[in-house]
């Protein structure tokens, strides 16, 4: 399957264009061919705008050529980050984009790893419209389901749970023995759950959808 | 003639032992501290009891709390218009707010213009007015009255109202300020330019002792369990916290409960039912029980200037596990070694899991933090950096 992913990529390496990075690489491992459409600058085999009614244009004319379209939600895409007067205005119109081309286009999957990071509320109408848009819209944990069904006004059906690796058993008394102190054990405590992270980016979606 | 005891004069916006609140607690028990060493002490407050309805729940006039005399004017406006609630989420979202908004804003949750006419007329009488915290209607007018003799307790948060407009004053055009924590004073600097201030922190009380046997038996609790203590509101992490616990005992198995005090509708999900045990409103001494109970304290709340449980969990000898999205937690837990932080449900997660499988050095973290406790946030320690605080404008 040929898709689309649209969202920051690297360079820099800021936290959110390395969710973008899993994503790539979590589909591309599926065996998918996966180009990436970021701002000019990035790494990105295609380059243009990504937010706003700029980016929902662009994301119509390059989105049509794949058989599926993936667009990362970031602090500042596809809604812009406004803070001058009007920025309501603004929020509304960029929703409302994005809801009608995410419609006009197959397979359209939304990523939202932090909704707290989206810039201003959730909800709306407008915000109900992008949200419905989308085939389906991925959050990494329960946490983010909710704000999207509660607030955001997102179909439940529509919203799955990125996978954790499942552990086995109970927590093991051997797992911890000789860490002593709790700068040694903030440091166990942060490998670990990186590795789970990645472990879980790695795993697919098995919660709803 | 005899000499004229001290006067001060503590201005919260609500008062009372059954409050839930942080900067609540510390200004009561101030004022009570203050009136143990001698100081003539009068309160002025509202009569609400609610922080989301401000309804006029005491009465109001003048009566006696232990030492200390207890004045309640009533609320004015008690319930917050429509248009206020459209500007605080202009607020919240980062949006720009015209001054006069910022007013109307302030002025809408609640006015107590008979409390701002006492001060107007009887600020002479008093050495020090002390208002805590920054972003209520009592501070930010109690302010004006006596600049030169007041004290402020901000109680800072980083949060949008840190940075109004309006509010700016409380931190800038006061004689002195008091912080909670070195985060907080940090995030004063940031916000504006600070008169004289200090770093006194805030006292907790030491219990001569814990029942937790006693604890766990009335109220049924056989499993090891997790304790959230406080108002169960989003911006305390509470929402957060019933997402990273399901997700930690659906994905790791970890063998505790959730159990909660305090105020606020606790909304577990209906799959966590059996595992999150709300108690709702319990007394000073059960709460201090609770902690000792509990296997570790979960403080999940972003919005701290100093956070009093996690000081009474550590006093009672339970681990904590904060999250690191506060600098003041991360500041506690770092300077004691007595707490781990989170960034997320997966690291919460593992440090349940460290939990579950290491008690006794979850113990020794414990220990550590109560000694960090002792040493820094008896109220004798605390009152004496007050009191000079207050001496030094008389």
């Amino acid at each position: 399957m040929r898709i689309l992913v649209i969202g920051s990529y690297p360079p820099p390496a800021g936290a959110e264009s390395q969710q973008t990075v899993e994503t790539v690489h979590r589909l591309g491992a599926e065996g998918n061919e996966v180009h990436v459409l970021s701002t000019p600058g990035s790494a990105a085999e295609v380059l243009g705008p990504v937010a706003g009614p700029a980016g929902a244009l662009e994301a119509l004319r390059v989105g049509r050529r794949y058989d599926a379209v993936v667009v990362q939600v970031e602090s500042a895409s596809p809604l812009r980050m406004v803070h001058r007067r009007g920025a309501r205005i603004d929020r509304a119109v960029d929703c409302f984009m994005w809801g009608l081309v995410l419609r006009r286009l197959r397979h359209t999957t939304l990523v939202v790893p932090d909704p707290d990071a989206v810039h201003r509320s959730l909800g709306g109408r407008t915000g109900r419209f992008l949200w419905n848009a989308a085939d389906l819209v991925i959050v990494t944990s329960e946490y983010g389901r909710r704000r999207l069904v509660e607030e955001g006004g997102a179909s439940a059906t529509r919203v799955a749970i990125l996978a954790v690796a499942p552990r086995s058993g109970r927590p093991d008394r051997d797992d911890w023995n000789g860490v002593r102190g709790a700068p040694a054990i903030m440091t166990q405590i942060r490998r670990r759950a990186a590795d789970d992270r990645r472990a879980a980016r790695r795993g697919g979606i098995v919660d709803g959808g | 003639m005899p000499e004229r005891r001290p006067c001060i004069a503590f201005v919260p916006p609500r008062y009372g032992s059954e409050i839930v609140g942080g900067s609540e607690a510390v200004m009561r028990e101030a004022a009570h501290g203050f009136a143990g060493r001698g100081w003539d002490v009068e309160v002025l407050t509202t009569c609400a009891r609610d922080h989301y309805t401000w309804h006029n729940e005491y009465p109001a006039g003048t009566t006696r709390d232990d030492g200390v005399l207890l004045h309640r004017f009533p609320v004015a406006n008690k319930s917050p218009k429509r248009s206020r609630n459209r500007i605080e989420a202009r607020i919240q979202a980062g949006d720009r707010v015209s001054f006069s908004d910022q007013v109307a804003w302030l002025d809408g949750l609640f006015r107590v213009p008979e409390l701002f006419q006492h001060l107007v007329m009887n600020a002479g009488k008093y050495d020090a007015l002390i208002l805590s915290p920054y972003l209520f209607w009592t501070t930010a007018t109690g302010i004006t009255v006596a600049p030169e003799r007041t004290i402020v307790m901000p109680c800072l948060h980083d949060e949008p109202y840190a940075r109004l407009d309006v509010l700016r004053p409380v931190l800038s055009d006061v004689a002195r300020l008091w912080f909670l924590s070195e985060p907080e004073h940090q995030l004063a600097h940031r916000c504006a330019t600070l008169p004289p201030h200090t770093v006194t922190g805030a006292g907790v009380n030491v219990p001569a002792a814990y029942d937790p046997d006693g604890f766990r038996a009335r109220h049924g609790l056989e499993r090891p369990f997790l304790l959230f203590a406080g108002r169960r509101e989003r911006g305390k992490g509470w929402d957060w916290l019933l997402s990273a616990f399901h997700f930690a005992v659906g994905q790791y198995d970890v063998p505790f409960d959730l159990v909660t005090i305090g105020v606020g509708p606790p909304r577990a999900p209906m799959g966590d039912a059996g595992r999150v045990r709300d108690l709702g409103y319990l007394d000073e001494a059960e709460v201090a029980n609770a902690f000792a109970a509990a296997a570790a304290y979960v403080q999940p709340s972003p919005n701290e200037s100093f956070s009093r449980t996690i000081m009474e969990s550590w006093l009672a000898g339970t681990p904590v596990l904060a999250t690191a999205r506060s600098d003041v937690l991360q500041w506690h837990c770092e300077r004691s070694g007595g707490g781990l932080t989170f960034g997320d449900e997966y690291e919460l997660a593992q440090c349940l899991s460290f939990l579950a499988a290491a008690p006794a050095e979850a113990a020794r973290l414990a220990s550590a933090g109560r000694e960090y406790v002792l040493e820094n946030y008896r109220w004798e320690v605390v009152l004496d950096a007050m009191e000079a605080g207050v001496r030094e404008l008389m």
